[in-house]
């Protein structure tokens, strides 16, 4: 196994996939390890598909090249299903985190998947309740939590969070956030 | 103590800027360096530090309004990018040559035309001859513990001297990683005061700065710029050893990375370097015995030190991720002028890699070692020059 814990990232942009990694690293830092997280940077357009990546490790990373086979695959957007490049470099154990309102054995076939172990949270209705748009990255990395929780538990993720999130959001906002979090974990599905 | 972070590059040259606290920064934004001043910015708006931050309307005018500042006799900094660097080109000489210690972050970013935002090091080898101490980081701890050092080293008196801090633009500027911010008290004692030297504002004592200077004394005072560039060296290792003692991250002029028995050597600057280290331990692993010469100081070149540190190696490979038309790499030419009195001369030879962010992957730098390990065995270069990764190669 790989000294470093990998995790790619599919979205489009103003999703927040990129700030949905970065936190994500943060909040593993936070936990005692190495991180670094980047995307893939092309000409930044709303709605176009992008690229984020995550490394983290007990020792210090020193590569930053883009994660090729990764351990978890988080996929963003729903309508990114079906597009070429998601199954790029997976392995068997590869781990699935799929915003989608379908169900596990929908979204596997949808997916193409073989055995990989897949979770699928409805993180745009969280979002639609909770923000009244579509900003789905804090109900993902709850998921997360759910779908990895040796690599961070979502007390951890919960406590990390709300101090990464107020460096940058309203107070208000940190609450939603946070919830959107637990809402994540909570509402997640597999099979 | 310490906070261990995780910021990106950029995040962490504002924090060296903040703890800093210079008293001047004029700057123009542009991709990717525009975060750090979007961050002063806001450092500045919230009190945190005592700077008067001015907005100018070019890069020539940043640089300009720093000169302006730094005679006056300010602590003063800005940060940059490809064609904002080359829009400063009159004023980095004038910086440089008028022996103002102006402190810059440089993001590396090609440079037009075509456009493009990515990493390569064109800016600031293009600005390798203006008079600037020139420091390149692998990540973004470096930077930032180039850019705490930058000022001390700068306005030691044997010096003063601008002093230019480059890393790569996007993997490291934009690219959160682990790292330590030391603590603002500690930075602030090892940097010491800023004290102003013939500063225009002392009308008691006035001075002309920017005189003309003809066939008289110009090469005088040229001469004079090199000397402090020769004397930087020794202030450097000082610094970066007092460095050491007190936050224990240690640094030479350059890095040896199991250099000592190698027979094949990677010489590279940058990002590039962490790929090499990782490529370095699977080969050695292998038993195979390849080590990487990691450039922190380009400007002033040690060149003895650097052919001391490849006396006894085979072949080595020097990629550059810029280039210089017409001629080989500049990172190349000085390995070569370096390794010109060495008993026994390596093989060597240059790639250039990497231009307008062409990515590296582990299994490229994989085929550098291979294609060095052919080299070796059949005693001779075959390409003395060529790019890595291109289509039609």
């Amino acid at each position: 196994m790989s000294k470093y814990f990998e995790i790619r990232w599919h979205g489009r942009g103003g999703q927040g996939t990129v700030t949905g990694a970065k936190s994500l690293a943060e909040a593993v830092q936070g936990t005692g390890k190495h991180v670094s997280a980047f995307p893939d940077y092309g000409p930044e357009r709303r709605g176009a598909p992008l690229r984020a990546f995550d490394r983290f490790s007990d020792e210090k990373i020193r590569i930053h090249t883009p994660v090729l086979e990764p351990d978890v695959v988080m996929i963003v957007d729903p309508t990114l299903i079906g597009t070429k490049g998601l199954l790029n470099g997976v392995s068997d154990k590869t781990i699935f985190v799929v915003n989608t309102e379908k169900s596990p054995a929908e979204t596997r076939k949808a997916l193409g998947l073989d055995g990989q172990t897949l979770y699928t949270v409805p993180a745009n209705s969280i979002s639609h309740r909770l923000f009244k748009r579509e900003i789905p990255n804090s109900a993902m990395m709850g998921a997360f939590a759910r779908a990895c929780p040796d690599v961070i538990s979502l007390e951890a993720l919960l406590e990390e969070a709300k101090h990464i999130f107020s460096h940058m959001l309203a107070p208000h906002l940190v609450d939603k956030n946070v919830e959107a979090i637990q809402c994540g974990y909570d509402e997640v599905e597999t099979v | 103590m310490p906070k261990t972070i995780a910021i990106t590059g950029n995040g962490a040259m504002a924090e060296a800027m903040r703890q800093i606290n210079p008293d001047v920064v004029a700057a123009f934004p542009i991709t990717p360096s525009t975060q750090i001043i979007e961050d002063f910015a806001k450092f500045v708006a919230d009190g945190k530090v005592d700077t008067e931050l001015i907005t100018v309307e070019s890069e020539h005018s940043a640089m300009s309004a720093c000169i302006g500042a730094s005679v006056a006799g300010g602590r003063v900094m800005t940060a940059t990018s490809s064609n904002g660097l080359a829009l400063m080109w009159e004023m980095l000489y004038i910086a440089a040559s008028m022996r103002q210690p102006v402190l810059m972050t440089v993001v590396n970013r090609a440079i037009s035309a075509p456009i493009n935002i990515h990493c390569d090091h064109g800016d600031s080898m293009g600005a390798r001859d203006a008079g600037w101490i020139q420091f390149y980081a692998e990540n973004n701890q470096e930077a930032y513990d180039n850019m705490i050092m930058a000022p001390v080293i700068g306005e030691n008196m044997e010096v003063r001297l601008p002093v230019m801090v480059c890393m790569d633009g996007f993997i490291i500027s934009h690219s959160i990683e682990t790292m330590e911010i030391e603590e603002d008290q500690k930075v602030r004692d090892f940097i010491g005061e800023h004290t102003a030297l013939n500063s225009l504002l002392d009308t008691d004592n006035p001075v002309t700065w920017g005189a003309l200077d003809l066939h008289d004394y110009y090469i005088e005072h040229r001469r004079g710029q090199q000397e402090a560039m020769y004397r930087a060296k020794s202030v450097i290792e000082d610094v970066s050893m007092r460095f050491g003692e007190e936050f224990g991250r240690k640094y030479d002029l350059f890095e040896s990375y199991c250099l000592d028995d190698a027979d094949r050597v990677v010489v590279a600057i940058n990002s590039v370097a962490g790929e090499i280290k990782e490529v370095i331990d699977e080969l050695r692993e292998q038993g195979e015995k390849v080590g990487l010469l990691k450039i922190r100081l380009f400007r002033p070149f040690p060149y003895a030190e650097i052919a001391q540190a490849l006396k006894g190696c085979k072949i080595v490979t020097v990629m550059d991720r810029s280039t210089s038309m017409g001629a080989y790499g500049p990172l190349f030419s000085e390995i070569s002028n370096a390794l010109y009195d060495a008993e026994a001369k390596p093989l060597l030879y240059n790639r250039t890699y990497g231009l307008g962010g062409r990515v590296m992957l582990l299994d490229d730098i994989k085929d550098v070692f291979k294609e060095s390990e052919e080299y070796l065995n059949n005693g001779k270069v075959e390409k003395m020059f060529d790019f890595l990764n291109v289509r039609g190669g």
